[in-house]
């Protein structure tokens, strides 16, 4: 007990003194509750003298001068009677005062603004319960009450009204089952005389009314505002949450939104707002009240101790905005790497191999300060950067002989690349590939919509490679995790409606052309849907308007917000390893960037470049960011998104195979193709038919998705790499690396060097030189002993990894 | 935590507990199984320790299975020694990944005590049957009073016709109500009825009426009366959901029922008793019919299938599963001794071959449809689309009448001269027709005092 008590003081001393508060401020600052039904969620903020804000709305007193019109708890007011009162705010030595009016009206509760935005709250209609497709236990609803008819029928109608009994409210299966009055396998959602009870007894003792013509709800507001910097320990965050209706009024809808964190280890948010942080970094709260959602981005900082800003070079506005979030954050930034691991680092994320020995040997022992930046301008240059980025677009576009034949497969690989070596404007890349007509063969963009077969296809592979969106599940219901809902996929297909694809029977060749007319109409209702965009909105085109060139302008302009933010994503997630927006395509609200001021300063300088590719990738390698050095510190170990220091990242299954054909000096021969062609560059999965390949994760090319590639490690890579074929036979081929070095009268210590020099791009340590030193002298076998030590090079973290 | 020390750590809390329980005194009288206990496992444990669904391999439907051991090992009860039975150490621990009813509140200190004194009392059933049906041995319970007049408008949810054509049984809220179908006049209203009644049917010789009822999600029951009176004679099944459909065999000699557990009763008249308990079917049995001699049986249910079981053969001949949705109602054809007609959610009525479940002949219809039913050669489908059809059998199936409601159409009946048609709407009201003119000869609310509101539903 003593100890305890000592612990407490202790702590208490210890804890810094809290800044002085220069005053408080209350939100809002007048309050009108217009029904009994109403409530109001005040929050109160202190700025303190040092610049800081701190929520302080569950310390903070409060007192009614006439209590006989509201009441207030947990800085909730709500209406008793009619009239008017002042609340008074405290904190701190300081007060304000909000202005109550109450009028007490009696409304009926509303099926579609109270009745399901509470459903959806509770969790009744989340996909994972009786939102899924079927429901569950015979109990279906629509998925966050996107569909209300349906759920109205369901509520109501359904087994002959079933779920509610207007005549007895409380014997309603609806309020016994959550209640757990009967038992409810999705547990218990709430108590009988709840304030949630107590709204849906209502809706039923009224009668399950379903009110027609309802304004309805156009805006969602939600406070604070984005941004708010919390430092701990003041690590919570009350939110307010306010609906605007067509007809102008306004209702406080805290009590009714549903609330979700998007990083849960950073913060975490109860049912009434109440958001609670508890580690450094940053998350979004997604507020959702009926199908309208606002996101929230709060960051949660602490003082660290015993950090120190290092001193690092800040190369470009790449490493400014990066510190800037460190420093917030209090990860300390790696310094840079050596030179050997740049040199491997960099061919690898360029030109997809290992540097050669000659070439590692050059630019470690080039002198001159800039040769890093000329590095990479060389390699930028060199067309086996076209060759290895053509991988990663042919992944995307879905390049497969399964899909659009060998000859095609040929053609379109060779303008992808053609493009990528000729620096082509993204923009133009673009909108190739969204108005490409006539035959594929021809003109190879046009396998665009080919390999995207049929509208639905278009819109979803559309908006996933250029909108990092992953649009589909509005296909069939609005979008759970985000704002698209069912009439923008809808909206958004018009532009794709008319696309015709007519096999020619030449070959595998399709003619890519469009209807002069075809419209959406919409599964549910049955509406024609105009042309829409995200931003944009509908658009009124001309009836001969070219609507994939309509698509493509809009797509391409330079206010579009998620073109350019897209593209520089994932050209930094390919060099880093991890998007600043992860999974680096998957842009939505609970899916933040890491750091949003990077990315819109990438995407800036995209737009101005021209959507020049290489000079963003330019930018991204000259900075210190990207050639910081991959070993974690006490003070950044924690830090796995705000890239404090390099993220090691194992080599892509076609990188791997190349590297292995490289350091044992047996390239794999890939049948039917040129004898030089790497692995990095085969332009169709099926041309390179190799196992090794699949189990290391080379994709099918089945979708547009970056996930369809796989980085999970599993128990057949470990057993291919420990005792596989494909390695084993490199191990003991006369001719490899070190049996020709052997052959030519090397001496040990050369063809150690020489083998690590080839797989790790740098010299063994004194350390290694000695282990494998002994190993070789107790063996008598000497090929044996080489296999040996080339088999460890080769099952090396360091061999395996980009570092 | 090994098992040995949880029932260490148990019995430490045990004695806590007997602490706690002392300030609930429970009665020095013996606690009843069938009284006390079996309410509360209905109640608490069956839906997920039932017959549908046995987590952790255990179940509580009968009392043989409540003593059994689960996939853990350890015996629901070992009768007189609480730190052997399982469910005693699950209704108490308090970890609450073992406690149950999971999710839930504990149960309430009384009733932990009630099976506290039980168990050490040595844990014996009060009934004859240790397999049967926890359901079969609770006591019927005294259902409430309907309410005087109804504020509020409820489905009319099944109908029947008296023998003489006139008098018509109809849904009600804790009754049936008793009416003249062409006056539209209440002659009665029989009470100690389940929440919504949902089928009804009344003997061949006029004097007997069924009723399948049902709280939704906590009791079903088949009750008896005496359609002379309406005096409760028995309540001759009870279900933990509700019992969806009920029919006389053509002979009045057994009773067929169906209900939200998927299971098929048919009960014996003259002993009141349940002869026969069929797992026919996954889900709900909506709808069932006799044979023109009482021999085969057929339902519809929500597991989108329709059988055909045959009780001289004991087994069943059909399942016809053309529907692919929830099946509503069930008729056999009245002349072909192989053939059977369905509703279901498809919006469809059919006709199929029970030798081989192929379809004869489909006719699409604008709404979900209801239980059918079958007059002469004529049957009549309720739909959603307030229509109700009807169908003559003989020869090609084909529409001969139409008549419609204000609201969608979900029960019909016909008088046992097949003159007349009574028909049930989601909004109350029952309308009669004369079916030899198709004239409406009523239409009424068939609630007592329920005055038109404005509900919009």
């Amino acid at each position: 007990m003593m100890r305890c008590l000592g612990a407490l003081i202790f702590t208490a001393l210890a804890l810094p003194a809290a800044p002085k508060v220069s005053r408080i401020e209350v939100q809002p600052a007048t309050v009108q509750l217009m029904h009994l039904r109403d409530s109001a969620q005040l929050t109160v903020t202190a700025h303190l003298a040092d610049g800081r804000v701190m929520d302080v709305t569950h310390e903070a007193k409060f007192t009614l001068s006439n209590p006989a019109v509201a009441g207030i708890e947990a800085a909730l007011l709500r209406p008793k009677a009619v009239g008017a009162t002042e609340v008074r705010v405290e904190y701190a030595g300081h007060r304000e005062n909000v202005a109550l009016v109450s009028e007490a009206k009696v409304r009926a509760v509303s099926f579609k603004h109270d009745t399901l935005p509470l459903l959806s709250k509770l969790g009744c209609s989340s996909g994972s319960c009786h939102g899924a497709p079927h429901g569950k236990g015979g109990f279906r609803l629509s998925l966050r009450a996107f569909d209300p008819a349906l759920d109205k029928y369901t509520l109501t109608r359904e087994e002959l009204g079933r779920r509610t009994n207007p005549l007895h409210p409380a014997a309603s299966l609806l309020l016994a089952k959550p209640s757990m009055a009967v038992a409810h396998e999705g547990g218990r959602r709430f108590r009988k005389g709840d304030e949630d009870y107590n709204l849906l007894r209502d809706w039923i003792a009224e009668g399950c009314q379903v009110q027609a013509g309802e304004p309805t709800c156009v805006k969602l507001t939600v406070s604070p505002d984005s941004g708010r910097v919390l430092k701990h320990p003041a690590w919570t965050q009350q939110l307010r949450v306010v609906a605007r209706f067509a007809d102008g009024t306004q209702r406080d809808v805290t009590r009714l939104a549903v609330f979700e964190s998007s990083d849960d280890k950073v913060a975490d948010i109860d049912r009434t707002g109440r958001v609670t942080g508890f580690r450094r970094g940053e998350a979004a709260v997604l507020v959702r009240y009926l199908e309208h959602i606002e996101s929230v981005l709060i960051t949660f900082v602490r003082d660290v101790d015993g950090f120190a800003w290092p001193d690092v070079p800040q190369k470009n506005y790449v490493d400014r905005h990066v510190d800037t979030k460190l420093r917030q954050l209090q990860f300390a930034p790696a310094g840079l790497c050596d030179d050997g691991t740049f040199v491997r680092r960099v061919h690898l994320d360029l030109i997809g191999t290992l540097p050669t020995i000659a070439e590692t040997d050059a630019f470690v022992a080039d002198p001159r300060p800039n040769k890093r930046a000329q590095l990479i301008d060389t390699l930028l240059n060199r067309p086996a950067h076209a060759k290895f980025w053509a991988l990663k677009w042919g992944d995307l576009l879905r390049l497969s002989v399964k899909q659009i034949g060998a000859p095609s497969v040929h053609k379109y690989h060779r303008w992808i690349e053609g493009a990528l070596a000729a620096n082509m404007p993204y923009d133009r890349f673009a909108t190739a590939l969204l108005t490409a007509r006539g035959s594929t063969l021809r003109n190879p963009p046009a396998n665009f919509f080919r390999t995207a077969a049929n509208r639905d296809d278009a819109v979803e592979t559309s908006a996933q490679i250029f909108l990092g969106t992953r649009i589909a599940c509005a296909k069939c219901h609005n979008h759970p995790f985000e704002r698209w809902t069912q009439d923008n996929y809808y909206g958004m297909a018009s532009f794709f409606n008319r696309i015709q694809r007519r096999r020619t029977g030449k070959g595998d060749e399709t003619w890519i052309l469009d209807a002069k007319s075809g419209e959406v109409t919409h599964p549910l209702n049955g509406r024609t849907m105009k042309p829409w965009a995200p931003v944009a909105g509908e658009m009124a085109l001309s009836a001969e308007a070219d609507r994939r060139r309509e698509f493509a302008r809009w797509l391409t302009s330079a206010d579009n917000p998620f073109f350019a933010r897209v593209e520089v994503n994932r050209l930094w997630a390919h060099v880093m390893g991890r998007g600043i927006v992860e999974p680096f395509d998957d842009f939505r609200d609970t899916n933040p960037p890491a750091n949003a001021p990077l990315l819109d300063a990438l995407a800036a300088d995209f737009v101005k470049s021209g959507y020049d590719r290489r000079h963003i990738l330019r930018v991204i390698l000259n900075s210190r960011t990207y050639q910081a050095a991959s070993s974690a510190s006490a003070l950044n170990r924690d830090d796995r998104k705000y890239f404090s220091h390099y993220r090691t990242r194992m080599l892509s299954a076609e990188q791997l195979l190349d590297a292995i054909g490289e350091v044992t000096g047996i390239p794999e021969r890939l049948n039917g193709l040129p004898p030089d062609m790497k692995c990095t560059q085969v332009p169709a999965p099926e041309l390179a038919n190799v196992g090794f390949l699949k189990i290391f994760g080379q994709p099918e090319r089945q979708s547009a998705c970056e996930c369809e590639r796989s980085d999970e490690s599993s128990l057949e890579r470990a057993l291919q790499l420990y005792n596989g074929r494909l390695l084993d036979r490199r191990l003991k081929d006369g001719n490899n690396r070190f049996r020709r070095a052997l052959a030519a009268g090397k001496a040990d210590a050369e063809v150690i060097d020489e083998l690590y020099l080839a797989a790790l791009s740098r010299r063994p340590s004194e350390a290694e030189r000695k282990i494998i030193t002994a190993h070789l002298a107790k063996s008598k076998d000497r090929n044996a002993a080489y296999e040996n030590i080339l088999w460890a090079l080769l099952n090396k973290t360091e061999f395996l990894f980009q570092h | 935590m090994t098992r040995i020390q949880k029932i260490k750590i148990s019995a430490i809390r045990e004695i806590c507990v007997w602490f706690l329980l002392a300030t609930f005194s429970v009665s020095a009288a013996e606690v009843s199984f069938k009284k006390d206990l079996a309410p509360i496992l209905i109640q608490q444990c069956q839906i997920c320790h039932g017959a549908k669904k046995a987590k952790g391999g255990y179940r509580v439907d009968t009392f043989e299975r409540l003593l059994r051991a689960g996939d853990g090992g350890e015996p629901g009860i070992t009768p007189g020694k609480l730190d052997a039975s399982e469910l005693f150490y699950r209704l108490t621990t308090d970890d609450p990944d073992e406690r149950m009813p999971q999710d839930a509140d504990p149960l309430p200190a009384a009733q932990v005590a009630l099976f506290k004194k039980w168990i050490a009392a040595g844990a014996k059933l009060d009934a004859a049957n240790p397999k049967a049906q926890l359901t079969s041995l609770v006591p019927a319970p005294t259902h409430p009073d309907p309410p005087k007049v109804y504020p509020r408008s409820i489905p009319i949810t099944a109908l029947a016709f008296g023998a003489d054509g006139e008098t018509l049984f109809a849904s009600g809220y804790h009754e049936v109500t008793v009416w003249n179908a062409i006056e539209g006049k209440l002659i009665r209203r029989i009470t100690r009825e389940g929440e919504r009644t949902y089928g009804l049917s009344v003997s061949p010789n006029g004097q007997w009426l069924a009723a399948a009822s049902g709280q939704p999600g906590r009791l079903g029951e088949v009750r008896l009366f005496k359609t002379t009176d309406g005096k409760l004679d028995s309540v001759l099944a009870s279900a933990t959901d509700v019992m969806l459909d009920v029919a006389f065999s053509p002979k009045g000699d057994r009773l067929v029922a169906g209900g939200a557990d998927g299971e098929v009763r048919v009960m014996d008249f003259a002993t009141r008793k349940i002869s026969h308990l069929l797992p026919l079917h996954s889900d709900w049995v909506n709808a069932v019919a006799w044979d023109n001699n009482g021999s085969r049986i057929a339902t519809a249910s929500r597991d989108h299938t329709a059988k055909v079981y045959s009780l001289a053969a004991g087994k069943s001949l059909a399942t016809y599963a053309g529907h692919g949705k929830n099946v509503r109602g069930v008729a056999f054809h009245p002349k072909v001794l192989n053939e059977v007609f369905t509703t279901g959610m498809d919006k469809k009525l059919r006709q199929w071959k029970v030798s081989d479940n192929k379809t004869v002949r489909e006719i699409g219809i604008g709404g979900e449809l209801f239980k059918l039913t079958r007059a002469g050669e004529a049957i009549f489908a309720p739909a959603a689309d307030h229509h109700i059809r009807r169908f003559q059998t003989p020869g090609q199936l084909k529409q001969t009448g139409d008549y419609q409601l204000d609201d969608w159409a979900v029960s019909v009946a016909t008088s046992p001269d097949g003159k007349r048609l009574a028909a049930g709407g989601f909004d109350g009201k029952v309308r009669v027709w004369n079916l030899e003119d198709a004239k409406v000869e009523s239409t009424f609310a068939a609630l007592p005092g329920f005055k038109q509101a404005t509900e919009n539903r």
